[in-house]
């Protein structure tokens, strides 16, 4: 009977020990296991795009209208973008950066901005893909470099294709004051239909795009500028969106200056922007 | 060790085990889970900053080191290195260790954990080359609320576990005792039985194991309760046996002796000594048949007896037949009524049999002795019917004990002993039947069984 009750109380006091011995050891498993994966170092081979036939490795000159439709589609997808290295075959940073300055020279010389206003040291670069985590990347084309050009004054958007090196996408937006605008800017500074045609036919032409479809132009939103109170055009007659459509109907080439130049006669400040790019 | 303790000892190791599993599980993954994926962000963050760092190296590559100052304040905690691995400008805590950086190669990134002032950083290195340029270029993230997540993790994980311990045996304790409560009402009961109340049962209906184990308890208790009662009863009888045996031999060789010692002792005249004589013929006489009926009972007790097929009309003129002198010297008339059939008997046992419930009969003074015999169905009954005495029905149910009786006095008057019918019954159940007695005192008996018809019976 003494026997029994010694072994009872052993049973138990055994399944105390259990439990309290047993969280020892996970405790210090747990405090091993988070030792051992913040120890060491670990490293990452950085991931670039497929290289999809033996033949890429220099950068192309243009795509055709079918890859140019697929990469504008999936540049769209701006939830996925993961930056990542140049690999052959596509444009290096300072390449890019080179292209995107050579790029503000269009505005210059269709009269869009005086070149006081080109200088830039404020530059980045990024490229990226979109392509979700953990997914192998795209082929090269689909590779874009998001170039930034920052002053005091302006604020221009590039995004330039990693393998053509061609800026497809523009977007223009300034911050002037009405001193420097009264200044500097010149007085008959206009964007007429004739000017945007010809900036959508140098900018298509860069990008090799090459179209049998005529050129669309459409009216600006009026309603928005009348929203600036005194706000003028400096010529209320011109139209502000210019188009042409290629890749059959598939995509088009833009260049929206809807929200060109206006100047509120109190001394507000005034909005200019441009959007110059390719779409589908 | 208690079944209680096994079960409580059992209950813990399970709970503790499960538990101790599934909160290293879940804490372990979580934590790799977090650490990864501030890894990846970390990356990604790397290579958006080494973009910033290199366009900057591009677009400002005069005042380079000034620049890279001034990028590293924007971008937060960074450090750099020229190519030689000298520092260019660090924003880290003084003790953070650079030394991994030797493992940096093109197009690799490297990362290491640090604990720096008591937070912990994860820094990723790499390298920067643009034209003449080559920098060794560090960020660091601060991923402490990463670690005290963990550490927030294995505490409540603690007190979650000895809690749900707490709680699991707690209801460990009640379950054994409500499991294992009619296991003690069984043990109760089989103490009881042990100490001699046999008739201790259960009352416990559940339908599983304890319910049937608590079945099977009152069966056994029904059987050895009847065992029981069997042996005790075997006892009795046997006893009564032996005490009756002695009786039935004192009491002849008492007179045997008292006799036979009065002739010894003196001389006496013949008609005395005749009549001495007589009283020791008789008594013997009487040990003799005594003698002979118990070695017919010992026997009897032997498994080896064959049955045989047999007419019973012959067999029945043939035992009537053998008892005809006796029967006539007692002026006795036997009637016969058997229906043809075969049966299945031991003849000598079978003869015994009927001389013994004639010899009762003739006994029981009767001058008529009908005996009938009827098949019915596959079982042939006989009926022994004689019109004597008669016995109280109170009677009926001992007269088949060994030594018993109705009436003493006259038994040894007719050399009796009490044995005839319990031989007959021994001998009817050989035959797988039983001895039904009905009687009634001046009106006479009627003894009656069955025996097997032949197989070979229509």
């Amino acid at each position: 009977m003494i026997k029994k009750n010694m072994l009872t109380a052993f049973g138990i006091i055994l399944s105390f020990v259990i439990a309290v011995g047993g969280w020892a050891i996970t405790s210090r498993l747990i405090d091993t296991e988070s030792y051992r994966l913040l120890s060491g170092t670990k490293s990452f081979v950085a991931q670039i795009p497929i290289i999809e036939s033996a033949n890429e490795g220099t950068v192309r000159l243009g795509l055709t209208d079918n890859e140019i439709v697929s990469v504008l589609r999936n540049w769209n997808l701006t939830d996925y973008r993961r930056p990542h290295e140049p690999a052959p075959g596509q444009i290096d940073m300072e390449q890019a950066i080179a292209s995107g300055r050579a790029w503000l020279d269009f505005l210059y010389d269709h009269n869009i901005l005086p070149a006081e206003m080109l200088e830039f040291s404020n530059v980045g670069a990024i490229l990226s893909q979109n392509v979700p985590a953990g997914e192998e990347f795209l082929p090269l084309r689909y590779s874009y470099w998001n170039l930034t050009f920052r002053n005091e004054h302006l604020d221009i958007l590039m995004t330039v294709n990693a393998v053509t090196g061609q800026v497809w996408q523009t977007e223009i937006a300034a911050n002037i004051n009405p001193w420097y605008a009264v200044v500097m800017l010149p007085p008959d500074l206009s964007v007429s239909r004739n000017e945007l045609l010809n900036m959508l036919s140098a900018f298509m032409s860069d990008s090799g795009i090459r179209t049998t479809q005529s050129p669309v132009t459409i009216w600006d939103n009026r309603e928005l500028l009348s929203e600036l109170a005194g706000a003028r055009r400096t010529n209320p007659q011109d139209e502000a969106i210019v188009y042409q459509s290629f890749a059959d109907n598939n995509a088009a080439a833009i260049v929206d200056a809807s929200g060109a130049f206006a100047l509120a006669p109190d001394g507000e400040m005034s909005f200019f922007r441009l959007n110059i790019y390719l779409t589908i | 060790m208690r079944l209680f303790a096994k079960f409580f000892l059992c209950a813990t190791f399970v709970i503790s085990i499960s538990l101790l599993i599934s909160g290293y599980l879940l804490i372990t993954l979580s934590h790799e889970g977090a650490i990864n994926r501030e890894t990846e962000r970390a990356l990604s963050q790397f290579q958006f900053d080494r973009f910033a760092v290199q366009a900057n190296v591009i677009a400002n590559a005069e005042n380079l080191n000034e620049n890279l100052r001034l990028s590293s304040e924007l971008s937060g905690l960074t450090a750099f290195f020229d190519e030689s691995g000298l520092l260019i400008y660090s924003a880290l805590p003084p003790q953070a260790d650079f030394s991994f950086l030797g493992e940096i190669t093109d197009n690799t990134h490297v990362v290491q954990f640090q604990t720096l002032s008591g937070n912990t950083y994860i820094m990723v290195g790499g390298r920067i080359v643009q034209g003449d340029i080559t920098l060794y270029f560090l960020t660091a993230n601060d991923i402490s609320t990463v670690i005290a997540q963990r550490e927030y993790m294995a505490q409540s994980f603690i007190t979650i576990y000895f809690f749900t311990l707490m709680f699991g045996m707690v209801i460990t304790v009640f379950l054994s005792a409500f499991t294992f409560a009619p296991l003690k009402k069984m043990n109760k009961a089989a103490a009881k039985m042990a100490q001699g109340n046999y008739n201790e049962r259960l009352r416990i209906s559940s339908n599983d194991e304890i319910g049937e184990l608590s079945e099977s308890f009152n069966l056994m208790a029904d059987a050895v309760e009847d065992k029981i009662y069997e042996l005790s009863e075997n006892a009795r009888q046997k006893e009564d046996f032996v005490a009756n045996f002695a009786h039935e031999l004192k009491t002849p060789l008492t007179s045997v002796i008292g006799y036979a010692d009065m002739i010894y002792q003196k001389p006496l005249p013949p008609e005395q000594i005749k009549n001495a004589a007589w009283y020791i013929l008789n008594e013997g006489l009487r040990l003799e048949a005594l003698s002979l009926k118990l070695m017919d009972l010992i026997v009897l007790n032997r498994p080896d007896f064959i049955l045989e097929d047999m007419n019973a009309d012959e067999l029945f003129e043939n035992i009537s037949g053998s008892l005809k002198p006796m029967l006539e010297t007692r002026d006795v008339s036997l009637h016969l009524n058997i229906q043809p059939a075969r049966i299945r008997v031991e003849y000598d046992l079978f003869k015994t049999l009927m001389f013994n419930l004639i010899d009762n009969g003739v006994k029981a003074g009767c001058k008529r002795i009908d005996i009938s015999g009827r098949q019915n169905k596959n079982r042939y009954a006989i009926s022994v019917i004689d019109n004597g005495r008669g016995m109280p029905a109170s009677e009926l149910t001992k007269i088949t004990e060994a030594f018993y009786t109705v009436d003493k006095s006259r038994s040894r008057r007719q050399h009796g002993a009490g044995i005839g019918l319990a031989l007959a019954a021994k001998i009817v159940e050989i035959h797988g039947s039983t001895l039904s007695f009905n009687s009634a005192e001046g009106i006479g008996t009627d003894v009656k069984l069955d025996l097997a018809g032949s197989d070979d019976d229509d």
